[in-house]
């Protein structure tokens, strides 16, 4: 390593782990800001594929704030309301975290024109089995978590999105994501086995 | 390790697993996108007036429409003005030409030979007409005759006739006294100017 390597390693650490961790996503960036620019130009196929790319993590963010019943509706007006905006993004490389603003907003919005409704329980219609119940359970204790770990957890758990995935996609810190999914992980176990 | 597959789903953890199972119920299944609503470009098929088009649009109407109407009365008020002025000009004139020609005085001759002036008592008649000249105005006033044409309307048209010019003027008796007194006393007074002058004719 050369003198000025060490002295960057010695007085900017952070830049340099930075450095190391945007490196492998800045492709991935770039293809993400020639995907909003193909948006932008009108091609549907774009708009195909930037949907199958980032509704999970849309359906995710929303799933753990609106009721079920509710959730894929709203995330249709988030990709309308996105693609309708779309050419107001500054930073085309921060579509994603952009987009998970978009869906946390119109969750809040959601409650805003409807009043608070209690969600019946899956109970009352479905009786097909216990796995159905016992999921239902899960996800009703991880909804009655703080909003941060229940958003983590739902993207990690309900969405099948690996940890730095999710921190790609919400834009968070690799280490918040991951604080998020062991303090999540915790508390989902002791709520798990106090009712058990 | 365990934290790795919750991290990067790297390795093997049962429970986590089963959770994932689980909650698979719940994942997106909606993998067609929403049908996008249509971009419209407003100048493509020509101008269609967008809000603010049309509020700038009234709001110029509406000055435009106030800066006539104030350029409407401006003049409206200035031919108010023009024509008041042109009356009282008009009523002026004929106050100004309005001219009594009087008859000359004839002063007794007795009294050209008195001395001393003496006033003397004017005989006057009760109803004593004089005339008086009066000056026809090219630009006629607006006159009784006029008047009269609108109340004939409202009563019967046949019954009102128009005035006569005349130009006897009828004096009441106390002017007539005036005028006679006012006579009595220019001849006294011319009298004695005429006195006063062959006195000083005679001492020159």
């Amino acid at each position: 390593m050369s003198e000025s390597g060490i002295i960057q390693n010695i007085f900017f650490p952070a830049r340099r782990k930075k450095q190391s961790a945007s490196s492998p996503a800045n492709g991935k960036s770039k293809d993400e800001a020639m995907l909003v620019e193909r948006v932008c130009a009108g091609d549907k196929g774009a708009f195909d594929e930037f949907y199958k790319k980032l509704s999970p993590m849309v359906h995710g963010i929303i799933l753990s704030r609106v009721p079920r019943d509710e959730v894929d509706d709203i995330v249709q007006e988030v990709f309308i309301t996105a693609y309708e905006k779309l050419h107001t993004l500054r930073d085309k490389n921060a579509v994603s975290p952009w987009i998970a603003r978009i869906a946390r907003n119109n969750a809040v919005e959601f409650y805003r024109r409807n009043k608070p409704t209690e969600e019946l329980s899956e109970n009352l219609s479905h009786n097909n089995g216990n796995s159905k119940n016992e999921a239902q359970e899960i996800l009703d204790a991880i909804r009655a978590m703080p909003e941060t770990y229940r958003e983590t957890l739902i993207l990690r758990l309900v969405e099948g999105m690996t940890g730095p995935e999710i921190a790609e996609q919400t834009g968070l810190k690799h280490e918040s994501v991951r604080v998020n999914l062991h303090r999540g992980m915790k508390m989902l176990r002791e709520k798990l086995e106090i009712k058990e | 390790m365990k934290e790795d597959y919750l991290w990067d789903k790297t390795g093997k953890d049962s429970e986590i697993e089963k959770l994932e199972n689980s909650l698979q119920a719940f994942r997106s299944t909606n993998t067609t996108p929403p049908a996008l609503p249509a971009k419209t470009f407003a100048f493509d098929k020509g101008f269609v007036p967008t809000k603010t088009a049309r509020r700038s649009f009234q709001f110029a109407f509406a000055a435009f429409a106030s800066l006539a109407l104030v350029i409407i009365s401006i003049g409206v008020f200035q031919i108010v003005r023009t024509d008041d002025q042109d009356l009282a000009q008009n009523s002026a004139e004929q106050m100004s030409n309005k001219t009594i020609v009087e008859k000359p005085i004839s002063v007794p001759e007795e009294s050209k030979e008195i001395s001393e002036p003496t006033i003397t008592k004017a005989k006057f008649t009760a109803k004593r007409q004089i005339k008086r000249r009066v000056v026809k105005d090219k630009k006629q006033v607006p006159t009784k005759i006029s008047d009269n044409k609108t109340i004939a309307k409202d009563i019967k048209p046949k019954v009102v006739k128009p005035e006569q010019k005349s130009e006897t003027v009828i004096l009441t008796e106390e002017e007539q006294y005036a005028y006679d007194q006012l006579m009595t006393a220019l001849a006294i007074t011319s009298s004695k100017l005429k006195l006063v002058k062959d006195k000083v004719q005679g001492l020159e």
